[in-house]
């Protein structure tokens, strides 16, 4: 999908914010376009912070998956409904025929085999998680799988009469023969899809195949005088004579062995090209092979305008995006406690917007010195609640962690972009409250009188709001978990507010006010979105600053309540953020899953980490 | 008037006092003083004085009638009683006199407290009798009102006043003289004087003509050239009624005439005319007219009237074109007047000298721009079952749903989100708009005159030239300005530049930033002389800026910063480097109106407007001079 230049897939960007891990290889950009190679980071190295951001899916969740991968095995193979798979070996391993190592007992020298149409019957296929590797391995397990013979040929050289020829024999099952269990042989296998790093920090999958067991096995053989082979008019009395041996050649003892030799490779080779064409298949094009540093850069301020159309007008434009940037940890795959884990160091950076008092320059180790606990144990179920308040308990299949640590330089990040620079007007305020709200200089003068000389009292004001961003004001954020909300409590330190009123053609700041402002919000999924509701704004501190046009303003006491009003009127309705994870996670898998966001809350010992539940389920209409 | 002890009222009295006792032998006066508590207790025809004793009734038509401390009730002087021994004054600066609640006496106004000010030996808290009172009339101070006093004859500024007020307070005042002395009529209250001011040097001195915004008067000051700028005269020059009666110091504000005159000098610009002179234009706001004044070395003041119609000068700026006035004016657009009228810019040139009238001048409409009206939401009425809304930066009608969470204050909600309704302007003072609502006019060595006219609907920048009675005109549009921000032009001021460059300091970036836009045969070139990037973030810059060229070719420029209001002075050396900032004044509110005024190659005297609230809402400015020293590097 291409999108018009600086037009920022903003939804993808929040999921990018949001899911790291989701969306590691594809960097937000359209898969179409991220198979070139990525933009070197922008965000400093110092910056990442080690194993902040996790993806789990959980044994639940990895059953759904391993279901649909199943299934697509089976539809790689060609298996028809009974669960028994074709395998045209011409079609898979190329045209060229296939060497026996030895002659069957029948041919002179080696022997082969072509036009090899089997059957694999995949009713034992089993996936499976293997519990405690590192690098995480998903093994898919046949245990004796029976293969059968649909078509073959084998062929040789023969000496009949004292003549050299060659000659050829159809091939067909010697077990079971004329039962619907008839076959070749039996198959016992593994193959491992290996998660990992490499070097250079790409994701690289690998299949590895174990080596097949092959029992049971037992074949016969016919004459077909059609066959190239046995039309060599030798004898032009019988010119199908020298293939007289399929009919009557006893198999010689090295007759098993040579199917084994036969089968055993084909099987590997077979195994290990499905695996690959599995890997094709169930990843994104975009994942394998590509290096997983990925820097997201993130619209916030157009998010905002979407979750609240009236902060959308006020917030300040940034100094630029937000850079979300992950890369995996080393060893970053692995499998634990039943549950696939993919952990990465992530960070977030913007550049520093003018307008930010104290932007933080030297963040490197100010998030990283936080204290951290372990990852929380996921919950096997969260509840999900839907906009008419009713709720019901959903699996986790799949869970995005972040560390407290991430949060924190998220928001640090974004105070530092200068998305907090709002400003709002009093026309802006006008609009905002429908008309009801008209706040100019002469309401002003009630708090400052006197200000009314500086212009009429009709004249607009404006508030204007700078933060401050220093990374020593951290921690920032605490996370705690109610019943049915996450309590989010954010502390903003040093938040600047400047009240203006437009005097004579410039905007000349009235007062000045430094404060620290603590905001609590409610953070739920709701009906699939993200749901930021505030509930209560305090000022614990306030202090005016500057040379203050009227100094004796009781601001102590006004700017509490200013605020209040403040986010009575433009925060009253809740953030709504509209997180697509369908089509995250067909950024990374390309299987008939569907993925809704059941929840989040926060876990962890000291509650620091923030967990976004989500559920898989079969895709309407998928096959 | 004087009486002896028995006149013929007195006798008039004693005569009805012995009627009144033989029509009611039955109830004789008492033989003495009747001691009372109150009227009823008293035979008919007297009453119960406050030091209760039964007196005679005095007759009146008036209070003026009775004496001061009375009252005239039913035909009868009474005495008045707002206060008594056992009902004290509610205000602590005045005390119970014969009923009356007066000021206090005093000899400092330290004594009086509460704001009020010692005056003629009283706590006043504002000049009795609002300073003047009619021929044959003189000013009963405590009572502040004015009383017959046949004899009150005082030169202006000074006022007749009862020296024996308290003495004719209690009846029977009629047998005391009245006693008058003129006294001092104190001065009026300070103006709020400097914003806007210009200043000018004119002759040896300075002069610094201003708006006081407390009166609406234009105020012009004389200084000494010399450091520290002594000021030595203050004269209100615009403004004044014509006739006005003075009623305060006629050395202090508006010449002590305190009647309220037309509001001029809202906008206004000056010039110094020769033999220390200073020629200046003003708006009157009241009569919507355009005012050309000279206010002479002798305090004389000549002014006329250039033009009245609706807006006229809401910028003004003014040139001397050899010593001939050119002044320019804007008259801003009336988008929403039926019929709409544009902006326009219009250029008076005297025809002469010293111009007295009207008809002395030239004027010609350099420049008219059509600003449209603003387009109402959703481009009208929306269809039935639809509402307007805004969204984005837009507008539009949309069909209510029913799929949101919670929607607030009539939001409306749609597809799942709450959008509050479109809502029309909010009422407030918007500003003059169109092209010329900030105006400069300059002198060119080559006798050339150039204007700069900022347009506040497309905030662009226009550079005119004239040749001959033509105008050429040069557009400076933000967008060839790369660090405009949208926004080039405002507060613009010219100074001629290098090569026959236009210099146009002027404000960008949406008020945050101070510019230099060069215009000459090469085109547009623009340099940032202020960013407004500082330690505390980002700092607003270049208002009110006035900008003069250093000798060496450098550049000096003194604008204000508006997030602090402080006063800054950028020097820069040569063009491409950086320039260097002072802050000149830091505190309260300044750096309002600067201007430059060089007094050497190497010295200027700046001038800015410095305001402050007082708790008690009062604003308080003052014009303060600056001597500044660069040597151009």
């Amino acid at each position: 999908m291409g999108l018009p230049a600086g037009l920022l897939p903003t939804r993808r960007r929040l999921l990018a914010w949001l899911l790291p891990g989701l969306l590691v290889a594809c960097g937000g950009q359209s898969c179409t376009t991220c198979s070139g190679p990525l933009p070197p980071p922008q965000s400093p190295d110092a910056l990442l912070l080690a194993k902040t951001a996790q993806v789990q899916i959980t044994q639940h969740g990895f059953d759904v998956i391993a279901g649909h991968v199943v299934a697509l095995l089976k539809a790689l193979f060609g298996a028809g409904p009974g669960g028994v798979a074709q395998i045209d070996v011409a079609k898979l391993l190329g045209p060229q025929p296939l060497q026996f190592s030895g002659g069957l007992g029948l041919f002179q020298g080696k022997a082969g085999a072509r036009d090899l149409v089997l059957t694999l019957d995949l009713a034992s296929l089993k996936i499976e998680l293997v519990e405690g590797s590192n690098p995480a391995r998903i093994r898919i397990a046949f245990d004796h799988a029976r293969i059968g013979v649909v078509k073959g040929v084998v062929f040789g050289a023969a000496s009949f009469l004292g003549v050299e020829s060659d000659a050829a024999c159809h091939l067909h099952d010697g077990v079971d023969v004329g039962q619907p269990t008839s076959h070749l042989a039996t198959l016992s296998a593994q193959l491992d899809v290996v998660l990992a790093v490499d070097a250079q920090g790409k994701l690289a999958v690998k299949t590895q195949v174990q080596q097949p067991v092959l029992d049971d096995i037992g074949f016969t053989l016919s004459k077909d005088c059609g066959l190239a082979e046995c039309t060599d008019q030798v004898l032009l009395e019988d010119p199908c004579l020298e293939c007289e041996l399929c009919a009557t050649g006893k198999l010689g003892s090295d007759a098993i062995a040579g199917v084994k030799d036969l089968l055993g490779p084909l099987m590997s080779n077979l195994l290990e090209l499905v695996g690959n064409l599995l890997v094709q298949q169930v990843l994104s094009q975009a994942m394998n092979g590509k290096p997983l540093d990925v820097e997201v850069p993130v619209d916030v301020r157009t998010l905002l305008a979407q979750a609240a159309p009236l902060l959308g007008d006020l917030v300040g434009e940034p100094a630029g995006p937000l850079l979300v940037r992950v890369r995996p940890s080393p060893q970053a795959f692995d499998v634990q406690d039943a549950a696939l884990r993919a952990r990465m160091d992530a960070s977030a950076f913007a550049k520093a917007h003018p307008c930010v008092t104290e932007p933080g320059a030297d963040a490197a180790t100010a998030f990283a010195k936080l204290p951290e606990g372990p990852p929380p144990g996921l919950p096997p179920a969260m509840q999900q609640w839907q906009s008419d308040g009713s709720s019901v308990a959903k699996p986790v299949d799949i869970a995005l962690l972040l560390s407290s640590r991430a949060v924190e330089e998220a928001v640090w990040a974004t105070l530092r972009s200068g998305l907090m620079c709002a400003s709002a007007d009093s026309q802006q305020l006008f609009a905002a409250s429908s008309g009801k709200l008209l706040v100019s200089l002469g309401a002003l003068d009630v708090v400052m009188p006197g200000v009314r000389h500086l212009a009429t009292a009709g004249s607009p004001i404006r508030v204007q709001i700078a933060p401050s961003a220093l990374p020593e004001h951290a921690p920032l954020v605490h996370l705690a978990q109610e019943a049915t909300a996450t309590v989010v409590e954010l502390g903003i330190r040093q938040l600047s507010a400047r009240v203006e009123a437009r005097v004579d053609g410039r905007w000349l700041t009235t007062v000045e006010l430094t404060a620290d402002v603590d905001l609590q919000a409610a953070l739920q999924v709701i009906g699939g979105k993200i749901v930021l509701g505030v509930r209560k704004v305090d000022v614990p501190h306030i202090e005016v600053g500057g040379d203050p046009i009227a100094p004796y303003a009781n601001w102590q006491a006004l700017a509490p309540a200013v605020a209040k009003l403040a986010v009575a009127l433009l925060l009253a309705q809740p953030l709504q953020f509209d997180v697509d994870v369908q089509q995250a996670l067909a950024a990374v898998v390309q299987l008939p899953i569907s993925a809704e966001l059941v929840g989040v809350q926060s876990g962890g010992a000291q509650g620091d980490w923030l967990v976004l539940g989500i559920a898989l389920g079969d895709k309407a209409g998928s096959p | 008037m004087t009486r002896t002890p028995l006149d013929n009222w007195t006798l008039r009295r004693l005569l009805w006092a012995l009627l009144v006792w033989l029509a009611a032998c039955e109830d004789p006066p008492p033989p003495g003083p009747l001691h009372c508590t109150a009227t009823s207790q008293c035979p008919s025809g007297y009453h119960c004085t406050q030091t209760q004793f039964c007196r005679g009734d005095q007759p009146c038509q008036s209070d003026e009638g009775c004496c001061l401390g009375e009252r005239c009730q039913d035909g009868r002087c009474r005495e008045r009683q707002g206060c008594s021994a056992s009902a004290s004054c509610l205000d602590p600066a005045t005390v119970c006199t014969h009923g009356v609640c007066v000021p206090k006496d005093c000899q400092t106004s330290n004594y009086c407290g509460g704001g009020r000010t010692c005056l003629w030996g009283l706590c006043q808290n504002h000049t009795p009798c609002g300073g003047t009172c009619p021929i044959g009339q003189a000013c009963a101070a405590r009572l502040d009102r004015c009383v017959p006093a046949p004899a009150a004859n005082c030169p202006t500024g000074k006022l007749a006043v009862l020296d024996n007020e308290v003495a004719r307070m209690p009846e029977f005042c009629q047998a005391l003289p009245i006693t008058l002395s003129c006294k001092d009529l104190p001065p009026l209250p300070p103006g709020e004087i400097g914003w806007p001011g210009v200043l000018v040097g004119s002759g040896s001195g300075l002069t610094h003509v201003a708006y006081d915004r407390r009166y609406g008067d234009v105020v012009a000051t004389r200084y000494a050239g010399a450091p520290p700028h002594a000021p030595t005269v203050t004269r209100w020059v615009l403004g004044l009624p014509e006739a006005g009666a003075v009623v305060g110091d006629p050395l202090g504000p508006r010449q002590g005439v305190a009647e309220p005159g037309p509001d001029v000098g809202r906008r206004l610009a000056a010039v110094a005319l020769d033999q220390g002179a200073v020629a200046l234009v003003a708006r009157d706001t009241t009569h919507d007219a355009l005012i050309y004044a000279e206010w002479a070395a002798d305090g004389s003041v000549s002014q006329h009237k250039l033009g009245a119609f609706a807006g006229i000068g809401e910028a003004v700026a003014l040139a001397l074109v050899g010593d001939k006035p050119a002044v320019a004016a804007f008259v801003p657009a009336a988008p929403q007047a039926n019929p709409a009228t544009p902006a326009r810019v219009i250029v008076w040139q005297a025809k002469q000298a010293h111009p007295t009238d009207a008809i002395h001048w030239q004027p010609i409409e350099v420049d008219s721009q059509v600003v449209s009206a603003p387009v109402a939401q959703c481009g009208g009425p929306c269809p039935s079952g639809q509402q307007c809304v805004v969204k984005g930066a837009v507008s539009l009608c949309v069909t209510p749903s029913k799929d949101c969470t919670s929607c607030i204050l009539d939001q409306v909600c749609h597809a799942g989100q709450c959008l509050p309704k479109a809502v029309g302007l909010a009422p407030l003072d918007g500003e003059p708009q169109g092209r010329g609502a900030s105006l400069a006019l300059r002198v060119l060595t080559s006798g050339q005159l150039a204007l700069a006219a900022y347009s506040s609907s497309s905030h662009d920048l226009a550079l005119y030239r004239r040749t001959g009675d033509s105008w050429s005109k040069d557009l400076v549009t933000a967008a060839q300005v790369p660090a405009s921000a949208g926004d080039v032009g405002r507060f613009v001021q010219i100074i001629e530049g290098d090569g026959g460059e236009l210099w146009a300091v002027c404000q960008g970036g949406d008020g945050r930033t101070l510019l230099l836009v060069r215009q000459g045969t090469a085109g547009i070139h623009s340099e940032v002389l202020d960013d407004g990037v500082r330690k505390d973030g980002l700092h607003r810059v270049g208002a009110d800026l006035a900008a003069v060229r250093h000798p060496s070719g450098g550049l000096l420029v003194a604008h204000q910063d508006t997030r602090r209001a402080d006063l800054l002075l950028q020097h820069l050396p040569k063009l491409g480097q950086p320039a260097a900032r002072d802050t000149l004044q830091a505190t309260d509110m300044a750096g309002f109106s600067p201007s430059i005024v060089a007094i050497g190659t190497k010295a200027w005297v700046v001038a800015a407007a410095r305001m402050k609230l007082s708790q008690d809402g009062k604003l308080q400015s003052e014009v303060e001079l600056y001597d500044v020293v660069w040597n151009g590097e």
